[in-house]
């Protein structure tokens, strides 16, 4: 009786073991090993997969799924996932990427908004997001004033934002309709106004060549050639009015361009204001 | 002898385990292989990913490494291909397997028409695979035609005598392009004579009219003595038209040829059984 109670264990377990590892390479705990692995090799889009596939996730995990998704650009969904991990034990950090994803995705109404409405805000790296939150202000252009408070930035930082913060509230732009009436009355001075030289003084000599040359042609009877003077004439007079406009047209984008291309440089040597990204036990 | 009996079943059991992981990985392998031949690709690499993490005996490392890079491959993701092609080498167990990754990784190179990548591997596998020479000969010339160098790989192709008819076939290529130089230089000499050459009448005529009508004016202007305007149309009219002429030879024959060598890999693409990338 004994003996046979021996051997029912033992086939059971023969009967089961061979069951029960079909699938172990899909057990939770493997899939949650396997999507770390994917993770630390950035494969982000397949760690996803693999993460959605865990029923009960840790806070780690639903980190980890949060910064897939932040990798990957899905800002939405990277949003969403932070956000749920509010009042747990990763909420410092997952605050703080929640604005980076705002800011990320160019959300920044949004970003203002949640800041102001003290929305998820993380009182261990409140100085980090405060700095998020003024430097999205500035990016948007979103009410700055002479006022603006750089309180929140570091004494080395605070030049750098003096600066940006002028650029966005005194933009010295160009405009187009002095442009075009200053090259109007005198060829190329519309391109010189908006800085452009070269363009300015040589309109400005082609032009009046060319009439010179058109009036001088009339003048001696040489009306096909004093046509053809004419037309070039009126060609470059037009073309120095419209290419005056389109010069301050072009100086105002640039300006544009390389006051976003400050911001951007500037928040993106300071690590979007947060600390060193933890290894997540990566070899 | 209980005990006996009960030490045996258990020495079974622990075998049977391993068996049974061994099992798994196949089925493991299986489901890879079925997703990649189904060309479910994203899925097919997360499957042979999962094989290569788990299989501890690194038993299936060299395939799955090669089906993830030809996965890759067919996302056109060809740099990632790359570093699997290599990793799959790495892998490999047998010369066959170092080979095959090697001649894609070369194939690749060829494709993304990295070619001194390619034609530097190409020459290390001349030197450690003497025997696969006709091989190397044949992406050789791949290589080259990718790169639009048709007449290298007509000479390249012309080693092997199986290979001889595509060797004509660049050869005639190779023939039937235009000359950029001859375009440009004929242009000098005679404004749109360039735009004849590649088959561009229209461009040509409008070319030697505009010309043809600026050069007059300009002498024209010399003779009666205004030099002035002789100037400033010579500046402004006719040497613009004159510059544009040369530049639109050289514009056109460029044009034309690419649509030679675009033609050619069509044709090739659609007739040619061989080997190819």
């Amino acid at each position: 009786m004994k003996n046979y109670f021996v051997y029912a264990i033992i086939f059971s377990v023969i009967f089961f073991g061979k069951s029960f590892p079909q699938n172990s390479f899909h057990t939770q705990s493997n899939i949650l090993i396997f999507a770390d692995h994917l993770f630390c090799e950035k494969d982000f889009l397949r760690a996803i997969d693999e993460y959605l596939r865990i029923e009960n996730k840790g806070d780690s995990t639903k980190l980890k799924l949060a910064f897939s998704y932040q990798k990957i650009n899905n800002f939405d969904a990277s949003s969403f996932q932070f956000l749920e991990l509010k009042n747990t034990s990763v909420a410092d950090i997952a605050s703080l990427n929640f604005y980076k994803s705002s800011y990320l995705a160019e959300n920044f109404v949004s970003l203002i908004n949640n800041f102001e409405n003290e929305n998820f805000i993380s009182e261990k790296y409140f100085s980090f997001i405060s700095k998020l939150y003024l430097t999205a202000r500035i990016k948007a252009n979103h009410n700055i004033d002479k006022n603006f408070d750089f309180g929140a930035f570091e004494k080395s930082e605070q030049e750098t934002v003096s600066v940006l913060v002028k650029r966005q509230l005194n933009p010295k732009y160009k405009s187009e309709t002095m442009a075009g009436v200053l090259s109007t009355l005198i060829p190329g001075l519309g391109k010189i106004y908006t800085q452009n030289y070269g363009d300015g003084i040589t309109s400005l000599i082609v032009t009046g060549l060319l009439t010179y040359l058109s009036v001088n042609n009339f003048d001696h009877n040489h009306q096909f050639k004093g046509w053809i003077f004419a037309g070039l004439s009126s060609y470059f007079y037009l073309g120095n009015i419209y290419g005056s406009v389109a010069s301050a047209q072009i100086f105002n984008a640039n300006y544009n361009r390389v006051t976003q291309e400050e911001i951007d440089k500037f928040i993106y040597e300071n690590n979007y204001f947060l600390p060193k990204e933890a290894d997540w036990n990566c070899k | 002898m209980k005990i006996f009996t009960i030490f045996f079943i258990l020495i079974f059991l622990s075998g049977n385990e391993f068996l049974f992981a061994q099992d798994e990985l196949n089925n493991q392998f299986q489901k890879a292989e079925k997703l990649f031949k189904e060309e479910k690709y994203f899925d097919a690499i997360t499957e042979f990913k999962r094989v290569i993490f788990f299989d501890s005996e690194n038993k299936y490392d060299y395939e799955s490494y090669y089906k993830i890079a030809l996965s890759y491959r067919a996302g056109n993701k060809l740099s990632e291909a790359i570093r699997y092609f290599s990793l799959a080498e790495q892998s490999a167990q047998t010369r066959d397997e170092i080979l095959n990754a090697k001649f894609e990784i070369v194939k690749l190179n060829i494709l993304r028409r990295t070619t001194s990548s390619a034609l530097n591997l190409l020459d290390k596998i001349e030197s450690e695979f003497p025997e696969k020479q006709n091989d190397v000969i044949n992406w050789r010339g791949w290589a080259f035609i990718f790169k639009d160098d048709w007449e290298s790989a007509a000479n390249e192709f012309n080693k092997i005598d199986s290979l001889k008819w595509i060797a004509d076939f660049c050869k005639n290529i190779e023939n039937s392009k235009y000359s950029v130089r001859f375009a440009k230089i004929i242009s000098y000499f005679l404004p749109g004579a360039g735009q004849f050459y590649s088959g561009n009448y229209l461009s040509g005529f409008l070319s030697l009219g505009w010309t043809g009508l600026w050069t007059y004016l300009t002498v024209n202007s010399f003779v009666e003595k205004r030099i002035f305007d002789s100037v400033m149309i010579g500046n402004f009219l006719w040497l613009r038209f004159y510059n544009g002429n040369i530049q639109n030879a050289e514009k056109f024959a460029i044009a034309e040829n690419q649509k030679i060598s675009n033609n050619a890999l069509e044709y090739l693409q659609n007739n040619f059984k061989g080997k190819k990338p």
